[in-house]
């Protein structure tokens, strides 16, 4: 089994087969790059990932693997209204994966899926984050996410006056 | 540590740190922090989970959060109220005044210096934009 070294920027290394790895889109751009400039067909690519943790890039292949025999999806898929198949696709098996992690992980892990461009991932997460802010104020909203508002004077009385014809009872 | 890799699995964590679990296959939820800050999303992101908001006080809090997701939110806005606004505009607009909008709409793009003013519509009710529309001699050449 063809093998690919994956490095956190944290320095832990996971030893992954090139057909996992592959179902990232960047992880098979970048075998693709070694292989070409490699002279040595049987070298094993050694890849560091500087923007993911260890904790986060184990999640993200554990969930590659999870998924490793699900048809990939093309990046540009349902692009035009932004969203991908995230109701469609997420199973008892992601709600479980994901439900003990607290926002700032899920966060993270979303970066990790846009770098890495597995849009499955992508999808399931942002939908997470999303459903963070389904019904709630935006007061709650603000503590939820750690946020301040940046309204100056009156603009955020303004942005709510505005609105207040289209807001539901 | 010595590198092992699974069968079936094909993912091993070969120079783990002594906090990490050796086996993706036995991490460990309970272990996932919490009281990291929450990191910063790039602005494309946001509007990727924006996308995901189905109810108008969902879109129109997020737009009175902060200036950034006001700004974000600002085209989801149009996508949840169009079913909101469509019922009374084919209710009270008559099909040929819906018509000509497109035509208006039509000429909008394709012409580069429109011969009437930007603002000219500006509080008109449609049917008097329309008839104001039709008054330059420029936008008659198309009907």
């Amino acid at each position: 089994m063809a093998l690919v070294r994956v490095i956190s920027s944290d320095g832990a290394a996971f030893l992954v087969s090139q057909r996992l790895a592959k179902r990232s889109g960047k992880l098979k751009t970048e075998i693709e790059t070694f292989r070409k400039s490699s002279d040595n067909s049987e070298a094993q690519p050694e890849i560091r990932i500087v923007t993911i943790r260890a904790e986060i890039l184990r999640l993200v292949l554990q969930w590659l693997q999870q998924h490793q025999n699900d048809p990939v999806l093309p990046a540009n898929q349902n692009e035009q209204d932004g969203r991908g198949d995230a109701e469609m696709g997420q199973s008892q098996w992601d709600r479980d994966f994901l439900a003990p992690m607290d926002l700032g992980i899920v966060m993270e892990l979303i970066l990790a899926a846009n770098h890495l461009e597995v849009k499955g991932l992508l999808d399931i997460t942002c939908k997470l984050v999303e459903s963070k802010i389904t019904g709630r104020t935006v007061d709650e909203i603000r503590t939820a996410f750690k946020l301040k508002s940046d309204f100056k004077g009156n603009e955020e009385e303004q942005t709510r006056l505005e609105n207040r014809w289209c807001v539901e009872n | 540590m010595d590198v092992k890799p699974e069968e079936n699995t094909g993912v091993q964590v070969q120079e783990a740190k002594a906090s990490h679990a050796d086996n993706i296959g036995e991490e460990e939820h309970d272990s996932v922090g919490s009281s990291r800050p929450v990191p910063v999303l790039p602005p494309e992101i946001w509007a990727r989970i924006f996308e995901f908001c189905s109810t108008r006080n969902d879109v129109i809090a997020v737009m009175t959060t902060c200036k950034q997701w006001n700004h974000l939110a600002s085209s989801k806005k149009t996508t949840v109220l169009l079913p909101l606004v469509l019922p009374f505009v084919i209710e009270r607009l008559q099909k040929a005044d819906i018509l000509a909008c497109r035509r208006q709409r039509w000429i909008s793009i394709h012409l580069p210096d429109p011969p009437y003013p930007m603002n000219f519509s500006r509080g008109l009710p449609p049917t008097k934009y329309i008839n104001k529309l039709y008054a330059y001699d420029q936008v008659g050449k198309f009907s």
